[in-house]
C-alpha cells in the first residue's frame, strides 16, 4: 500500500494516498446518476417505440441522419482531442500543447452543439414538434438532454481553459471535467443509434 | 375460510400480470423491450457500483 509523508504536525501518522481523487470519485458517482436518467429515458423509449403501429410515424418528419453522423464525427474526435490533452498535460502540464488541445475540444464541442442546433431549428420548421407526436417528443426529450449536458460540459472545458491559461489547473479538476466529457462523447452513439436509425 | 381459500385461487388461474400500470404492453415487440430494459434498470446501477470497487481494488494492488 503506497503512504505519503506524515503531514500532521508533529505527529509520525501516515496518510494513506486516495486511489482515486475526491472530485474523480464525485464526478462518477454524478455520472452513475445520469447514466440512470439516460437509462429511464430510453427504456420508456423503447417501450413506446415498439408498442407503436408505424415508427417513425406516418406524417412525420425524418431525421437528418447523415448530417448527424458527420456531427458524431466532430464530437469523437473533440473526446480524441481530450484524451490527448489529459496526457500531454500530465506529461507537460502547462504547456501551450496542452491548452491548444483543450481549446480544440471545446470549439469542437461548441461545433457540435450549434449543427444540433441548426438541424432542431431545421425539424421544428418541418412540424416535428414537442406536441406534434410521442416521436417528437421523445425526440427532443432524449437528444435534447444529451445537448444540455454537451453544452454544461462546453462550460466546463472552457473553465478548464481558463485555469490552463492561469497556471491553477489541478490535474484532480482535469480528471472530472475530463470523465464528464467522456460521458458525453460515450454516450452519443447510443442514443444516435437508437433515436435516429431506429 | 371459504373466502380466503377462493381468494388464493386467483392468482392461480388468472393470466400473467405485469407491474407497470403506465406501460402499454400490446405486441411481443414491446413486451421483449419491457423485460430488455427492466433487465437494464435492474443491471446497470450494479454494474456501476461494481466497475468502481473493481477499478478501486485493482489500484490498490
Amino acid at each position: 500500500m503506497k503512504t505519503l509523508e506524515p503531514t500532521y504536525g508533529g505527529h509520525n501518522r501516515p496518510e494513506r494516498e486516495p486511489r482515486i481523487s475526491n472530485s474523480a470519485l464525485g464526478m462518477v458517482a454524478f455520472i452513475g446518476t445520469e447514466l440512470m436518467f439516460f437509462a429511464a429515458l430510453i427504456s420508456a423509449f423503447l417501450i413506446i417505440s415498439s408498442a407503436a403501429e408505424a415508427w417513425p410515424p406516418e406524417g412525420q418528419p425524418r431525421l437528418p441522419i447523415y448530417v448527424t453522423a458527420l456531427n458524431s464525427l466532430v464530437l469523437f474526435a473533440s473526446g480524441w482531442m481530450m484524451f490527448k490533452a489529459y496526457h500531454s498535460f500530465k506529461a507537460t502540464s502547462f504547456s501551450e500543447e496542452t491548452s491548444k488541445l483543450v481549446r480544440i475540444t471545446m470549439w469542437l464541442g461548441i461545433v457540435f452543439v450549434a449543427v444540433q442546433g441548426i438541424e432542431w431549428i431545421r425539424l421544428l420548421s418541418y412540424g416535428l414538434t414537442m406536441t406534434s407526436s410521442q416521436y417528437g417528443a421523445f425526440f427532443y426529450l432524449i437528444i435534447g438532454t444529451h445537448a444540455v449536458h454537451a453544452i454544461g460540459a462546453v462550460i466546463g472545458l472552457r473553465r478548464l481553459s481558463l485555469k490552463l491559461e492561469k497556471g491553477t489547473l489541478r490535474l484532480e479538476t482535469f480528471q472530472a471535467v475530463q470523465l464528464f466529457w467522456f460521458f458525453v462523447v460515450g454516450v452519443w452513439p447510443i442514443l444516435y443509434v437508437l433515436v435516429y436509425l431506429s | 375460510m371459504k373466502k380466503v381459500l377462493g381468494l388464493s385461487v386467483i392468482p392461480a388461474i388468472s393470466s400473467e400480470s405485469f407491474a407497470c400500470s403506465v406501460c402499454s404492453v400490446t405486441n411481443e415487440a414491446a413486451r421483449y423491450a419491457y423485460y430488455a430494459t427492466t433487465a437494464l434498470l435492474t443491471l446497470l446501477p450494479l454494474l456501476m457500483i461494481g466497475g468502481v470497487v473493481y477499478y478501486i481494488a485493482r489500484k490498490d494492488r
